[in-house]
């Protein structure tokens, strides 16, 4: 697993909110791409601000999230695979500078 | 009536009006229905506005909804504010009574434009709460609240500034998603939750492929 890579932040996700994810009846490993955090009453509001601070201090990067479709915000793969183009788009920013 | 004297370097007399025995009856009966009765933007709206609440356009009140009984005109609620169900606002302090030169012009707590207000949530006496301004539910407002900032706990707290205003027509996850901690720092310790649950931590120029 490549760090910022789509199953990484995913695993990111996963072992920040696994408290919450067993506290609500659910097993980590079993939680699927489309699982909704806040649907499902893992996370509030202020959750996913922590959760994406979080992801940031891990990933050492700020995250844009202006590009991000607002529905995907609280569901676990398509704010996995966001958060990983955006690590690849700075990294390669990085690089070239 | 209810009469002090002002605290030092405050001369004036400060008083606490009376209220009237018919206008105290049609003030709480209106205040009653406006708690039970369905009309979240309309009757409910109305009844507080007979109440003596200055109230602005599109503002929905929810069920159960107690906004200052004896002093409403304490209080004014802007343009599109939403009032979560069994939110209390509280406008008035016997010990603390207006200066009886403002009574006419006297408002304790100021709702801005924009704002939501969550369920349960409780306002005290002397408060603004700024334009955009969201108190989450269960939150105890004892102090202002900035402009596009997000408060939280008793005492209610900043936590966030907010993008965009959570008014009626914003869907939540938008809201969400321009939602921005004021304490970055804060959060490093819920990183070492994700530590102990066994996931690396990267250095921050460790970008790898």
């Amino acid at each position: 697993m490549s760090a910022g890579s789509g199953e990484y932040v995913r695993s990111l996700i996963l072992a920040r909110l696994e408290q919450p994810i067993v506290e609500m009846g659910f097993e980590p490993a079993a939680i699927t791409d489309d699982f909704d955090l806040l649907t499902s009453g893992v996370i509030d509001s202020l959750g996913i601000v922590e959760l994406i601070s979080t992801i940031e201090q891990q990933l050492g990067i700020v995250i844009d999230l202006s590009e991000l479709d607002p529905e995907s915000l609280t569901i676990v793969g398509p704010l996995s695979r966001y958060i990983e183009t955006q690590y690849l788009q700075l990294a390669q920013m990085r690089r070239s500078a | 009536m209810n009469s002090l004297e002002g605290a030092e370097g405050d001369s004036e007399q400060r008083e606490m009006p009376g209220e009237g025995l018919i206008a105290g009856v049609r003030n709480r009966l209106l205040q009653t229905l406006a708690r039970s009765m369905p009309g979240a933007f309309t009757f409910r709206v109305w009844a507080h506005r007979m109440r003596g609440v200055t109230i602005g356009t599109r503002v929905h009140i929810a069920p159960d909804v107690m906004i200052e009984t004896a002093y409403p005109q304490w209080v004014s609620i802007g343009n599109n504010v939403q009032l979560g169900t069994r939110c209390l606002i509280l406008a008035h302090m016997h010990s603390l009574p207006p200066r009886r030169s403002a009574l006419n012009t006297y408002v304790s707590v100021r709702i801005e434009d924009d704002a939501y207000i969550g369920a349960g949530a409780i306002i005290l006496p002397n408060v603004r709460i700024g334009r955009g301004a969201v108190v989450t539910a269960g939150s105890v407002v004892s102090r202002s609240v900035p402009t596009m900032v997000m408060v939280q706990g008793n005492p209610a707290q900043p936590v966030a500034r907010c993008g965009v205003p959570l008014t009626w027509e914003i869907p939540l996850k938008t809201f969400y998603l321009n939602l921005k901690p004021l304490e970055r720092s804060e959060f490093a310790a819920n990183s070492a939750d994700a530590l102990r649950n066994g996931v690396p931590k990267l250095n921050g120029d460790n970008f790898g492929g």
